[in-house]
């Protein structure tokens, strides 16, 4: 009985010292400047209060972001133990091992604590794409894809009817009919901001869905197809014929302002922007409808992004680390954001049970559109012929960081009129040529 | 004679600035001599697996061959040459204008000073969203009331416009410097000018700038040093683009460095634009001594 009783008091000794141990630690967490991470800022003093884990925050505009935390892990400084990155880093971020397998985390998971987490609830397409060899490596904390809005009442009055699944051919017939500049009305907005994640993230799908690949199998440059051609001028023609005037200066931010501010009768962009425009600050709340994502010759065109969170290789906290990452993409998390932000604000794109969820369907008229537009991304196979790399608006290889930014600007120059096709087509294949040579892709 | 023996023998005056000399030299030399060392190697930061390789002068010979570097160079000479340019000329104008006394006067100095003061990033924004935006902006308004297409001057007149932020910005310096130099000028000088039936126009370009020389070369100096280092209005406005259109050197280290992670060829260019801009603030100098001589003479 003694010797139970001696057990029993070291056991609650280690137990209690360990909670000792994490009670004291501070985590600190680089995360990007979007509003659903705004609004888990603002509750993760609950994580706090439930585990005496404190949290400092390091908060950055998504650019300054990803260069603060690259220039952290890539030159080991080792100041974050969790860091917000997106499915496009998360594959060479585990290949360069500055970020940790959450495996072995998620096995020492007690089984109760692992049937309340309902890991198999992630949407696989996210799950897949923060994977690698069979590993997960992050959390995704929203996932998104990208779809077509559009005004139901500008459609209804002007006689048109949008299918589900539009072409593009179709949405440019629609946005030239609905073009009314002097009105102030723009026929479609779309994203002519140079920046790999800002214009390039749009155009990409459209290279694909054209039949344009950025790379073939042996990793030769595509850049000189009649398919990709094909798509630059289809872009500039869509944009200057019925699209918004200084293309080049509007990204997703002012996309967003003119689709919400009633400027724009059409807009393709980003699944997770439903909210804001059903938002109550949104002039166009319960004008809304949804298409899939446009396409030519490949279905399936939209985009899979998710911002997740994950543990750097160098956090000393990683258990901490990891009951924060735990919390931050629970069931429960969402629960917590439905009850007291409001349904339509809880972090999309990530689980199941958000879908089946009757309350947030309730609330998301958008809910069945984005969990199909997820679903239906091809990330694993985006193009109509193969390619060597994954990835549906970007080219999962740590070099597209800097190509996918050039590319971007000769995107930009080409639609501003600055250069012709030939020239901005020619630049960009031998940014691409130079990339797949230097980077020992080329076959 | 050992160490301790020559330290012993420096004179005391000599050893007293012997720290802040150690620091200086630390603060200053030692980052130079690394960046030296990083230009002639080969490291993408986010490859690893290609490791850190010597590779010679060879970032060097690859900006050298750069079609791309020499248009850089010359969009760098471009924004520096012309804002400086405008900003002296207004800087003149302005600062003459406001060298008399009406009332108001310390009102429209402030006033005309206060762009100087908000931070590039902000003015940008403002310009970017506010002004020239062609849906957003007051751009837009105005080609809507005279019913024609707005101008889309960040796409089409890029670098002209970086150019007319950077003087919008920068003139108010010039004509704090200037206005310094208008006052300093005596009465007298003036007023004799005016018996010997000068006209208020010669007066201005044969006596006051003539006197107020010296405070135009601290002027364009100091411009010079800020205006060739432009970096946020450019990243906040354009971000270098359409294509490289408005694009100068600081910008493409920094896009090499943040984008490409290329840390051999960013150091390597960051090199190239400090011996550019060595070479240029030495030959603007040397120019500005002449004239100013020619002129005391």
């Amino acid at each position: 009985m003694k010797k139970t009783l001696i057990l029993i008091a070291l056991a609650l000794a280690i137990l209690g010292g360990s909670a000792l141990a994490q009670s004291g630690t501070t985590l600190t967490i680089a995360t990007v400047n979007n509003p659903d991470m705004v609004i888990m800022q603002k509750y993760s003093a609950k994580f706090t209060e439930q585990t005496g884990i404190a949290l400092k925050f390091v908060v950055l505009p998504e650019n300054d972001l990803r260069a603060k935390v690259t220039e952290d892990v890539g030159l080991g400084a080792g100041n974050y133990d969790i860091v917000t990155i997106g499915t496009y880093d998360t594959p060479f971020w585990a290949t360069n091992n500055w970020i940790v397998s959450l495996e072995p985390l998620f096995q020492g998971m007690a089984a109760d604590k692992a049937k309340a987490y309902d890991r198999d609830d992630i949407l696989p397409p996210i799950r897949s794409a923060l994977s690698k060899d069979g590993q997960q490596y992050a959390i995704p904390f929203y996932g998104e894809s990208s779809m077509l809005f559009y005004r139901k009442d500008l459609l209804a009055a002007a006689g048109i009817k949008m299918p589900e699944a539009p072409t593009w051919d179709q949405v440019y017939d629609m946005a030239k009919k609905l073009n009314k500049p002097s009105a102030g009305q723009y026929g479609i907005a779309l994203r002519g901001l140079p920046g790999w994640g800002q214009n390039m993230a749009v155009f990409d799908t459209l290279i694909n869905t054209f039949g344009a690949r950025w790379f073939d199998m042996k990793w030769n440059p595509q850049f000189d197809t009649p398919e990709m051609k094909k798509a630059w001028e289809f872009y500039k023609k869509i944009i200057t014929d019925a699209g918004e005037p200084g293309a080049t200066t509007a990204g997703y931010t002012e996309c967003l302002a003119l689709m919400s501010s009633g400027k724009a009768a059409m807009w393709y962009d980003a699944t997770v922007s439903a909210g804001t425009l059903q938002g109550a600050d949104s002039k166009v709340k319960g004008k809304i409808g949804y298409a899939l994502a446009p396409t030519v010759k490949k279905s399936n065109a939209g985009w899979l992004w998710a911002w997740s969170l994950a543990i750097e290789a160098s956090s000393k906290n990683k258990d901490a680390a990891f009951k924060f990452l735990t919390w931050a993409t629970s069931k429960d998390y969402i629960q917590l954001i439905g009850d007291n932000v409001g349904w339509a604000q809880v972090p999309p794109g990530t689980r199941v049970s958000t879908y089946n969820n009757p309350k947030y369907k309730a609330a998301a008229d958008f809910a069945t559109m984005t969990l199909n537009a997820i679903k239906n991304a091809n990330y694993d196979k985006p193009t109509v012929d193969p390619v060597p790399y994954k990835g549906v608006q970007y080219v999962s290889i740590p070099e597209f960081q800097g190509l996918g930014e050039e590319v971007a600007q000769e995107l930009a120059a080409y639609l501003s009129g600055n250069k012709s096709l030939e020239d901005a087509l020619a630049a960009s294949q031998a940014a691409a040529l130079r990339v797949a040579k230097e980077g020992g892709y080329l076959k | 004679m050992n160490v301790f023996q020559r330290v012993a023998a420096i004179p005391k005056a000599n050893a007293i600035i012997l720290p802040a000399a150690i620091i200086v030299a630390l603060v200053t030399q030692v980052p130079l001599l690394v960046t030296l060392v990083l230009s002639v190697v080969k490291w993408i930061v986010v490859r690893p697996d290609l490791g850190i390789n010597f590779v010679g002068l060879n970032n060097y010979i690859q900006i050298f061959t750069s079609v791309d570097f020499y248009s850089i160079v010359l969009n760098t000479i471009a924004l520096t040459f012309f804002s400086i340019l405008c900003c002296t000329v207004m800087g003149i104008a302005f600062a003459h204008l406001l060298n008399r006394r009406f009332p108001g006067v310390n009102l429209a100095r402030t006033i005309l000073i206060a762009p100087f003061f908000v931070m590039d990033a902000t003015a940008g924004i403002v310009w970017k969203t506010l002004l020239l935006h062609p849906s957003f902006g007051i751009n837009g308004l105005v080609a809507s009331w005279l019913h024609v297409p707005p101008t889309d001057f960040l796409g089409h007149y890029s670098l002209l416009t970086v150019v007319l932020l950077v003087v919008w910005q920068w003139t108010p310096f010039f004509v704090l410097i200037l206005l310094a130099g208008f006052e300093s000028i005596s009465e007298e000088l003036i007023d004799s000018a005016k018996v010997d039936g000068a006209s208020a126009f010669r007066t201005l370009f044969q006596i006051k700038i003539p006197a107020i020389a010296t405070h135009i070369e601290v002027a364009v100096m100091l411009g010079l040093i800020f205006i060739l280092k432009t970096f946020g209005l450019i990243y906040v406005t354009t971000a270098g683009g359409p294509g490289i259109s408005s694009t100068n050197l600081p910008y493409i280290v920094y896009r090499t460095s943040f984008y490409r992670w290329d840390v051999g060829r960013a150091t390597a260019m960051a090199i190239v634009t400090v011996i550019l801009t060595l070479v240029a603030i030495t030959a603007l100098f040397g120019f500005v001594r002449r004239k100013t001589r020619e002129v005391e003479a």
